[in-house]
């Protein structure tokens, strides 16, 4: 299949995705420090390994992965939840469901920190990167039952924290949260 | 509050997995949970309330501020590493400069001597080109350095981002796990994966990374391979930190196993520490 796309340079791959990996940075690291710190190191290996870009893989996403990988590398001397303490919560679903405005967004980075990595790698993956469950599964070398069911605790984790009731961080959050989403 | 209680783990799961915006109902994998909806209206209500969330909390997920001057910063950092990596380069002396550094080719010298030195000169700049290229393109002699085994290891672990791998417990790779790592950290570690990788040492290699006591990060990389001046089994204390990782090398059953540990002399003294008795 012919490819078109120009061979892209380091700079014009900074322009261009910078915002996008940091954004995504943020949410898996959980501070400003760490996020800068992980978009640099994404853009210095990218620049070393930007021969191995294959033509027809989307730069973002190849991009993402190589952000992935850092994280999961940086976590794994951090786990602040032990992965069997996240329940299957199917809880806290708010009747009148909040806008994204009305979501908290300190109380949201508080409860993704609380995750253990794989979790928050896969809720990160499917809210942010918009990839299905199967493409998760792919991306990650899991099974998709695996994914399934991080993705699930991982989620109820977040509504338990955000939208109240069996919250398992802190009341604060989930008040605050909730009080957004009314208003 | 308005939930509705749903006890089957596999139905929540599969409903928690689509998201908002797609049609991954119409996933094979999903036949039954389009089924399940279709009788329950009270199902579908739930779940399009799921996803009306979904919706906004993956809104909620892409909104983060970007600190001002990321670009230059990362920009800057780019451009620093790539003079660190011209700077540490052998510098190649231009032909016309070695005359210079050669007795007798001072400018009073006389003009056909000096069109000598300068030939005797660049033939000799060019046969350093030469023997260079022919040494770079040769094949890696058999045994290794240490201190080239321990600094590839280093620059290999830290361009290393892959992923997941197969448990251990699972399968067998190509090369086994050390007998002498294994009998100072197996009780203490929770899971160890292996992965095959190209390219280590400019070799087929086998990676096991290892998650050892107090959550400290590791890599166990094994080749096939000699090195010089290695002991036969894992050492207690890191050859060579440069305070963010910790590498050691050792020969064992004839293969080459290099330890790289995330952390300074203490975190890898800490992965080694010998109190776990006998290899599981």
């Amino acid at each position: 299949m012919a490819d078109d796309r120009a061979p892209m340079d380091i700079i014009q791959l900074v322009a261009e995705h910078h915002h996008a990996v940091y954004r995504y940075a943020y949410r898996l690291a959980g501070s400003e420090v760490d996020a800068e710190d992980l978009t640099q190191q994404v853009f210095l290996i990218a620049q070393r390994k930007l021969e191995q870009l294959r033509k027809t893989e989307s730069v973002q996403s190849w991009l993402f992965t190589i952000l992935r990988r850092l994280f999961v590398k940086m976590a794994r001397s951090k786990s602040p939840i032990a992965a069997g303490s996240i329940e299957l919560n199917v809880e806290n679903i708010p009747a009148k469901v909040p806008t994204a405005e009305a979501i908290d967004r300190e109380a949201l980075q508080q409860a993704i920190d609380e995750l253990p990595a794989p979790h928050r790698a896969v809720v990160t993956m499917f809210y942010y990167e918009d990839c299905s469950y199967r493409e998760i599964a792919e991306k990650l070398e899991v099974p998709i039952g695996t994914v399934m069911s991080r993705l699930a605790r991982a989620k109820g984790h977040l509504r338990a924290a955000l939208f109240g009731g069996g919250d398992p961080g802190a009341e604060s959050r989930s008040g605050r949260a909730e009080a957004n989403a009314r208003g | 509050m308005e939930n509705e209680p749903i006890r089957d783990p596999r139905l929540w799961e599969a409903m928690e997995s689509c998201r908002p915006g797609h049609d991954d109902l119409a996933d094979p994998e999903m036949a039954w949970l389009a089924r399940e909806l279709e009788a329950s209206p009270e199902l579908v209500g739930l779940h399009r309330r799921l996803q009306r969330l979904d919706a906004a909390m993956a809104d909620a997920f892409r909104d983060v501020p970007v600190p001002p001057g990321l670009k230059a910063r990362i920009l800057a950092r780019l451009e620093d590493t790539s003079s660190e990596v011209s700077s540490s380069q052998p510098e190649v002396v231009p032909a016309t400069s070695l005359p210079a550094v050669l007795p007798g080719a001072g400018a009073a010298g006389p003009l056909p001597l000096r069109r000598r030195w300068t030939l005797a000169g660049g033939g000799l700049a060019m046969a350093a080109v030469v023997l260079l290229v022919l040494l770079g393109s040769l094949p890696k002699p058999a045994r290794l350095a240490k201190s080239e085994v321990l600094h590839d290891a280093i620059q290999f672990y830290l361009s290393d981002t892959h992923e997941g791998g197969c448990p251990l417990a699972e399968a067998a790779p190509e090369y086994p796990f050390s007998q002498s790592l294994a009998s100072v950290v197996s009780r203490r570690v929770s899971e160890i994966r292996w992965r095959s990788l190209e390219g280590f040492l400019n070799r087929t290699a086998v990676a096991f990374d290892v998650v050892g006591p107090q959550g400290i990060a590791a890599t166990l990389y094994v080749t096939d391979c000699s090195a010089d001046e290695l002991p036969s089994e894992v050492p207690l204390r890191p050859m060579l930190s440069t305070g963010e990782t910790s590498v050691s090398a050792w020969q064992e059953g004839g293969l080459l196993y290099v330890l790289v540990v995330e952390g300074g002399i203490p975190a890898y003294e800490r992965f080694c520490a010998a109190s776990a008795g006998p290899v599981a």
